[in-house]
């Protein structure tokens, strides 16, 4: 039983579709937690066709071999992925992760992004020119 | 300090009658809509102006690429058709522009080059390029370039007359570095319409790296810092926010009479005018004038020569993405810091014609890992998110040729929430277009990697910002919309002030000649009106 147009994804949902999302963008050094924030987004967000639409996906991932989803090596969630990479289920998970996972606050310093900056009055005394590896005279236009 | 005619204020200085028809109404508040109500006022011309979308304060402006998004995007929907790449990735969404007082020029990243004397004669230059439309303008370089020179000074163009230019930032040393290794002499810190030192009652910027986002500290130029509250302050202008202009009407001797809009309650109203002025970007503005159609213009209000839509233009763009062994952080900074202009100029031994602008781009991580590779996906594409911190961004901004069959017309069955036909853009690439763009990526990938790049992105265009040539200029009435000033060739009180005169593309961003053929224009018809002619 995963959902009805009145109740939220089940466990069961939320859990494969963080799964889901680590097959989409994996990165090994981000735990769990920013791919879950991305479920529970779509999920606030979800009409009662899209929580048909997220259900059918996950049970189709479940569909895709012997196992359920969750009970996949990485190499066959990977191709229980593939498999259905055409459909909007796919696309809407997809594009929700790719906007959500990196504008997560919590996961931009693993990438080295340091976020808004106006309220630390900019990059001007703090950085904006301070690259090591290339000098003024490097970059000097040869007249 | 954010200076205090940033301030929002909704109650205006002056009103003007509906029935007062010796208004001049201005269409959008951008580059050449804003830039036309400062011109129109400050010689004590009374305007109307009318601006689809609302009054932002400075303080909306956040440091979020999304949220920044979403608030100042032209959201409504538009169709795109066609072999270009942009008709794939983005069939609804072709373009990026902005719906908000100071219209574009919210986003803008304020690069200013000039169009270069061969860029408007590009058809007596070029000669006859198969399958593409050249025209030359019905106006020259020499004639611009004292209103170019009025343009830098008004919107302070670093690096132009005395105004001081900006240091490089962590990208711009990147790009720098291979533009040197490659051979180049005419590179370096890029000219913006952002203020290296406080000038004109604005701050200098503080290198906040958002300038796509609303600039927070006033030092960006647009209309809605400079332009707008200029023209408010002279107790002639008065802005309409979330008006949306539906039609633009015509008296029985063929002189535009007035514009019907809708208010933000979708009640409809109608300002009467002594003059119109279009400057709703090059969409908005073509589709206003085809549903403006009557039985006088059947197939659109001043299509007699039925060029309106036509010869749409949008640049040849490309961008590039690459990994360095050490951090660059190309977010820190102007977005747009560095600019190469050697390819600009015309040169066919390359293979194509016309020019191109490189220059620097930076991207915050969310923006980055959404326009990388739209639809990318998995660890292929992961790694290149990974390396985020050691990626500088460089742009190709180019020259597109103008073919008929680019065009903006009305979609046959969808409405809008007025009930007026949605815009249909049909867009092809030219082979023009497509072998520049092969010869900037190509070149621009040894220029990365001579730079010490261990990989490079090449990344496909987005959706367009750079909205042409759709009333394009020209001395025939019967091969353009508009005539030299910017004036229908039919309806003597009816202009087109924004990107849709351009009757070719030139290499670099249009902003900056937009605002210079607003400035020439304005002063047209201050003259006219004083020779009681308009």
């Amino acid at each position: 039983m995963v959902s009805t147009p009145d109740r939220p994804l089940d466990a069961h949902a939320v859990e494969t579709l963080t799964a889901m999302g680590r097959v989409l963008y994996p990165h090994d050094f981000l735990d769990d937690a920013p791919y879950r924030r991305v479920v529970d987004i779509v999920a606030e967000e979800a009409d009662s066709a899209q929580n048909a639409l997220l259900a059918d996906g996950v049970a189709a991932l479940d569909g895709a071999s012997d196992r359920p989803f969750l009970d996949l090596a990485e190499k066959e969630r990977l191709a229980a992925v593939e498999a259905i990479e055409r459909s909007p289920f796919f696309e809407t998970m997809r594009a929700a992760t790719a906007r959500h996972l990196y504008s997560n606050p919590a996961v931009w310093r693993h990438f080295g992004y340091e976020g808004p900056s106006s309220h630390l009055g900019g990059y001007i005394d703090r950085g904006f020119d301070d690259i090591d590896w290339i000098s003024e005279d490097d970059v000097r236009v040869d007249k | 300090m954010i200076a205090p005619h940033l301030d929002d204020d909704d109650i205006p200085a002056v009103t003007y009658d509906l029935d007062d028809d010796s208004v001049v109404v201005i269409i959008g508040s951008g580059a050449g809509g804003g830039t036309m109500a400062d011109e129109l006022t400050r010689r004590g011309i009374d305007v109307v102006l009318l601006e689809a979308g609302p009054r932002f304060k400075t303080s909306d402006f956040v440091n979020d690429e999304w949220a920044m998004n979403e608030l100042l995007t032209w959201k409504d929907k538009r169709d795109c058709t066609g072999g270009s790449p942009i008709a794939r990735d983005y069939p609804t969404a072709p373009t990026w522009t902005c719906k908000g007082l100071g219209g574009t020029t919210l986003h803008w990243t304020a690069m200013c080059p000039r169009g270069l004397p061969h860029d408007f004669k590009v058809r007596t230059t070029y000669g006859d390029v198969e399958g593409a439309d050249l025209a030359d303008w019905p106006l020259d370089y020499e004639e611009l370039e004292p209103f170019y020179r009025e343009a830098e000074s008004k919107m302070g163009v670093s690096g132009r007359g005395n105004i001081p230019q900006h240091r490089g930032n962590n990208n711009f040393r990147v790009m720098a570095l291979g533009a040197k290794r490659m051979g180049y002499t005419d590179y370096g810190s890029n000219n913006v319409a952002i203020n290296a030192v406080p000038r004109d009652g604005r701050n200098a910027c503080d290198q906040i790296g958002f300038c796509m986002q609303g600039c927070r500290s006033g030092a960006k130029w647009s209309t809605f810092v400079s332009e707008l509250p200029r023209a408010e302050a002279t107790g002639h202008c008065e802005i309409r926010t979330r008006c949306m202009a539906l039609r633009i009407e015509h008296d029985d001797r063929g002189r535009a009479s007035g514009v019907l809009y809708a208010d933000a309650s979708g009640n409809h109203h109608f300002q009467k005018a002594r003059l119109v002025c279009v400057a709703a970007n090059s969409i908005e503005t073509t589709r206003l004038l085809l549903n403006s159609e009557s039985s006088t213009w059947p197939d659109g209000l001043a299509n007699g020569s039925g060029m309106l839509g036509k010869h749409y233009m949008r640049h040849a763009t490309a961008y590039m993405y690459a990994e360095f062994p050490k951090p660059v952080r190309m977010y820190r900074g102007l977005v747009v810091c560095g600019v190469i202009r050697d390819e600009a100029r015309h040169d066919p031994a390359r293979g194509f014609a016309g020019g191109f602008f490189y220059g620097t781009i930076g991207l915050g991580l969310p923006f980055y890992a959404a326009f990388l590779s739209p639809g990318r996906w998995g660890r292929d594409y992961t790694s290149w998110i990974e390396a985020y911190e050691r990626v500088a961004g460089l742009f190709v901004n180019g020259e597109d040729m103008a073919i008929a069959s680019n065009r903006v017309t009305l979609h046959p069955s969808e409405k809008d929430e007025h009930g007026l036909p949605i815009p249909r853009l049909n867009l092809d690439d030219h082979p023009n277009d497509l072998a520049m763009k092969r010869y900037a990526y190509r070149n621009g990938v040894a220029m990365l990697e001579a730079a010490g790049a261990l990989r490079v992105f090449c990344s496909p265009p987005l959706p367009v910002s750079h909205n042409l040539g759709t009333c394009r200029m020209s001395e025939n009435p019967d091969a353009g919309v508009v005539d030299r000033w910017g004036r229908s060739h039919e309806i003597p009180n009816l202009f087109v002030s924004d990107g849709s005169q351009f009757t070719s593309a030139l290499a670099g961003n249009p902003t900056l000649t937009i605002v210079a053929l607003a400035i020439r224009q304005a002063g047209h018809i201050a003259r006219q009106i004083g020779r009681g002619e308009l």
